[in-house]
């Protein structure tokens, strides 16, 4: 489970940055490059047998789960609390930005990169929060939200989801036109690459 | 389907086999006509004063140029590539920039000088009905796909958001969507 929670050298960064006073938007941050930090080319089949993925949506049993969702119909959909990672806390978008960065320097892949990149473009302030779910026999679901103010509804904006590891021999590619990873196992478990969708079945194929 | 065509990939950094990989299926099955061509990036100068150059090399490694080439209906980059900066053709490496062609000082407003007139010969090389298409990550997510239209008088297809451009299968459908008249999400039509 070591990849379920960042590592408390990260954590004390995150706490850092977002208890510093608003700042104007630095365009001259590293944070704001194309490509910040070195990262590695992801290895979807690697990534896909023992690393965080940053999926959305994923669907548990049909029901999905996708960002712009709110944590308790999240709650309600996994039927269970959240614990919390993160409790809500102000970040400016600058803040927002070096954040991002920091959760990158976790997952260092290119996977991780484009995809915070993209999330880093909508240029987010205001509240922010983390929270994990478990999975029985799957792993840990981590969703990152975002609310503009208080009175504002919350939306999550990325997920990652920590599958309990397989060696990388049991990770197959079905066949067709499309960039489909399974698991083996119950629950049954694949990613479309393409689409960026885990589908997690725990009832038993051919049903 | 479209006559001459250029498919450029990089021929340095990560994951560089595999967009050859998409540019050989893209001409085997798309573009039966398409010239591939690679860059090849080398830092130039010292210190501070350090520029990265590229240059452009067909697969038998002839020494390839827009001056002299004319009438081309696609210009294709098949690469990682990201919003601010564009193609990134040296994925990983350390040369002083991995996007030859990116924008003014990193800044992602306008293009640096060096990507307008490399973007404006790819203009003069394609006919009236050319289109750019580039493909990789999120390029049309900010201004780069749209400066590159603009510099280069041409339509340009980029995403707005991610894409596996190193794996042939989902980058042939967008490029099929493209010619089909009906770019699937996430690739966008950019105008001049």
């Amino acid at each position: 489970m070591r990849r379920n929670l960042l590592p408390g050298f990260a954590l004390g960064l995150l706490v850092l940055a977002s208890a510093r006073p608003a700042a104007a938007l630095d365009r001259s941050s590293l944070c704001w490059r194309d490509y910040p930090i070195p990262t590695a080319a992801v290895n979807y089949e690697q990534a896909f047998a023992a690393e965080t993925l940053a999926p959305d949506p994923i669907t548990i049993d049909g029901k999905a789960i996708t960002t712009g969702l709110a944590e308790k119909t999240i709650d309600s959909l996994l039927g269970g609390a959240a614990s919390v990672v993160e409790g809500w806390r102000p970040r400016s978008d600058q803040e927002q930005c070096e954040y991002l960065l920091e959760v990158l320097r976790q997952h260092a892949n290119s996977m991780h990169l484009y995809r915070l990149g993209d999330l880093k473009a909508k240029r987010m302030s205001g509240l922010f929060r983390a929270a994990e779910w478990q999975l029985p026999g799957a792993g840990t679901l981590r969703a990152f939200f975002h609310k503009a103010s208080d009175a504002e509804p919350d939306r999550a904006y990325l997920f990652h989801l920590t599958l309990l590891p397989v060696a990388l021999d049991k990770v197959q590619r079905r066949k067709g036109k499309s960039y489909v990873l399974t698991r083996p196992g119950v629950p049954r478990i694949e990613w479309n690459i393409e689409t960026n969708r885990v589908s997690i079945s725990t009832r038993a194929a051919g049903r | 389907m479209p006559g001459k065509v250029i498919i450029i990939i990089p021929s340095q950094g990560k994951d560089n086999n595999a967009f050859e990989d998409t540019a050989r299926k893209l001409k085997k099955e798309v573009y039966p006509h398409a010239t591939i061509v690679r860059t090849v990036l080398t830092d130039v100068g010292e210190d501070d004063d350090k520029k990265t150059t590229f240059a452009l090399q067909t697969l038998d490694g002839h020494e390839f140029k827009w001056s002299t080439k004319h009438d081309f209906s696609r210009v294709i980059t098949v690469s990682h590539g990201f919003m601010d900066d564009g193609p990134n053709m040296a994925f990983g490496e350390l040369f002083k920039t991995n996007q030859p062609w990116g924008s003014k000082d990193g800044r992602g407003q306008e293009l640096s000088d060096v990507a307008k007139d490399f973007w404006k010969s790819v203009g003069n090389s394609l006919n009236n009905r050319g289109k750019i298409l580039l493909l990789g990550c999120s390029m049309g997510a900010s201004a780069y796909a749209g400066n590159v239209a603009k510099a280069s008088g041409r339509h340009v297809f980029a995403a707005t958001s991610s894409i596996s451009a190193g794996d042939p299968k989902s980058t042939l459908k967008l490029v099929k969507s493209i010619e089909s008249g009906h770019a699937k999400d996430p690739m966008q039509d950019f105008r001049p």
